[in-house]
């Protein structure tokens, strides 16, 4: 139970996890997108690269943090001075704090269990300071990712339209559910040619989880395909900052705005 | 989960070529039209296409029973056999002791009379006349068998020369009262069904003859508003309480249901659908909480009736050599008997 309240009367502290089950969907973009869109929206947010294998936050934003979760893991710094601001930081309308993982190097990888519950506890404890945490997942649905996942508010799960995000997705949300059979997990589908190839992703994949789980994940939105965005990511920068008012970037405005007004699994 | 896409010209076809490749159970996930003309079906499935079992049913059945008899003991001999029968049965380790050193008094004998001596020994025994004074509330977790121990119970009236009052207090479950009045048809008794306690109450005042089995609603023996709901029939019916329990269910649990039972005043049960089960631990269990033996049930037609129960009968269901799995599959022509 989350009581404590946010400068805008918000609950304070919700935690929303960035899953794929496949690697190379745009999560990572998603996730940024996200922090800009609900900091737009006058929610001070926080950034977390929960990819602890393979981080990339500070390489897809161009930033060059002065500790990162590997640090904080190792006790040389504090969670909190890990979060390093970006465009001006959480105060600011657009702006958001970023917990950086250690790019490349995997050597968080191979966490164990209890790291990555002091690792979960802490963002908890740290996203009191803020509206909402972000936390962009690793693909795959390895045992860190999932306690990341499962001490999320919510999660939502990005897919694109080839057979095997889907796939990898269904895996995800089967692995996840086995864990907590109450998660409902939301999906947005990315990268679709047009919106109606993105409904027919989805269908496929809502039809799949229905017919073998039970289970039918909500739709949060779709982000169309933008040739913006592999732009963006060269240049290192934010989509919304380098093409504010791209396709791509507009509907992942969208996507926070029915993620902040409650969207919830049907 | 596999998910593939299949093309063909004809969805017919196309849905054909599912099944082959992934199955009965695949989901169609997404339908279209295929670019060169024809159609595209997008198929799912979920887990392994065919259970692969490591070896063929009749094969393991074969080789667990084998290794069931030898764990049964049914080449052993005296005290041995009794261990290794107790073992097989899942009897509760407190039961096991106690009965393997009371056996142990009548070392010399046969398995059987040891094993008789150690249960007379420690469980009471106390079959019912077959022209019972008091009233008999047959009751039990449903489908135990209570409707058919009571038919059981009255028959036997019937042959003693009486015309038995049969009482169907089981108002609820669908089919449970016409089950009776059919029964009570065949023996010729007398029927009467009942709703509630004072209604049982009114009936039984106007009762004149003849032993009365009344068949109460089942019962959930882990909750208090049932055992409640007993514990009134019974009052008002002037009853003794004869749980029914299944003599193949795990030994634990019948220890517990019958030490339920035995609160509300129960002092003797009955043990039914022994021929349906191979491992009897429940019927040791059941004695541990203190209830009497009173009959068991090893055969499924009620015209088989009840054999009372007694140590030596007992002993030998314990130690029976009955037909294991295999067996079953050996006799392609085998008879609906029953067992022992």
């Amino acid at each position: 139970m989350k009581i404590a309240t946010g400068p805008g009367g918000h609950p304070a502290g919700r935690i929303l996890a960035v899953a794929s089950g496949k690697g190379g969907v745009g999560k990572t973009v998603i996730s940024a997108g996200l922090a800009h869109a609900f900091s737009k929206l006058g929610e001070r947010v926080l950034l977390v690269d929960g990819d602890l294998g393979m981080a990339n936050i500070d390489v897809q934003l161009g930033l060059s943090p002065d500790a990162d979760l590997g640090d904080v893991l190792a006790g040389r710094a504090l969670l909190e001075e890990a979060a390093l601001p970006v465009l001006g930081g959480a105060p600011e309308r657009g702006g958001f704090d970023v917990i950086s993982g250690r790019s490349g190097s995997g050597a968080l990888a191979g966490l164990s269990a209890q790291a990555v519950s002091r690792l979960a506890s802490g963002v908890t404890a740290l996203a009191l300071s803020y509206d909402r945490a972000i936390i962009d997942l690793a693909a795959g649905a390895d045992a860190a990712t999932l306690r990341l996942a499962l001490a999320a508010d919510d999660v939502i799960i990005v897919v694109t339209d080839e057979p095997t995000s889907l796939t990898d997705a269904y895996a995800f949300v089967k692995t996840l559910r086995l864990r907590d059979e109450g998660a409902a997990p939301l999906i947005a589908v990315n990268n679709a040619p047009d919106e109606g190839k993105a409904r027919a992703a989805y269908a496929t994949f809502r039809k799949t989880c229905e017919s073998f789980l039970g289970f039918a994940p909500a739709l949060a939105g779709c982000v169309q395909r933008d040739g913006k965005a592999p732009d963006a990511i060269r240049a290192q920068q934010l989509l919304a900052h380098r093409h504010p008012n791209c396709g791509a970037a507009r509907d992942i405005e969208a996507l926070a705005g029915a993620l902040a007004r409650g969207l919830k699994a049907a | 989960m596999r998910l593939k896409t299949f093309s063909a010209r004809s969805l017919t076809e196309a849905m054909a070529q599912v099944r082959r490749e992934l199955g009965p159970d695949a989901v169609i996930v997404a339908t279209g039209d295929a670019p060169g003309g024809g159609v595209e079906v997008r198929a799912a499935a979920e887990g392994p296409r065919f259970a692969a079992p490591e070896e063929p049913a009749r094969a393991r059945a074969g080789r667990l029973a084998e290794a069931a008899k030898r764990a049964r003991g049914d080449a052993a001999e005296g005290l041995a056999r009794i261990e290794a029968a107790l073992v097989f049965h899942g009897a509760p380790d407190h039961a096991r002791d106690a009965i393997l050193s009371a056996a142990e008094a009548f070392a010399g004998d046969a398995a059987a009379a040891m094993l008789a001596g150690a249960l007379e020994a420690r469980y009471a025994f106390r079959p019912p006349p077959p022209v019972p004074e008091r009233a008999l509330l047959f009751a039990g977790a449903p489908g135990t068998g209570k409707t058919s121990a009571l038919a059981r119970s009255a028959a036997r009236a019937v042959a003693a020369g009486v015309r038995p009052v049969l009482v169907s207090a089981d108002a609820e479950r669908a089919g449970a009262e016409a089950r009776l009045r059919e029964l009570a048809g065949r023996l010729q008794a007398e029927f009467i069904a009942v709703d509630d306690p004072r209604e049982l109450e009114r009936e039984m005042a106007r009762i004149e003859a003849g032993p009365v089995f009344i068949d109460a609603p089942a019962v959930n023996p882990f909750e208090i508003d049932d055992l409640d709901m007993l514990a009134g029939f019974a009052a008002a019916g002037d009853a003794e309480i004869i749980p029914v329990l299944d003599g193949g269910g795990a030994a634990a649990d019948a220890e517990d249901i019958a030490a339920m039972l035995a609160s509300l005043g129960a002092m003797r049960m009955m043990l039914a659908k022994l021929d349906c089960a191979r491992r009897l631990g429940a019927v040791l269990g059941a004695g541990e909480a203190g209830l009497a033996f009173a009959q068991v049930s090893a055969s499924p037609y009620i015209g088989a009736g009840l054999a009372p129960a007694t140590p030596l009968r007992l002993a030998r269901l314990l130690l029976d050599e009955r037909g294991l799995p295999d067996e079953a599959f050996e006799d392609e022509t085998m008879q609906g008997d029953g067992g022992a």
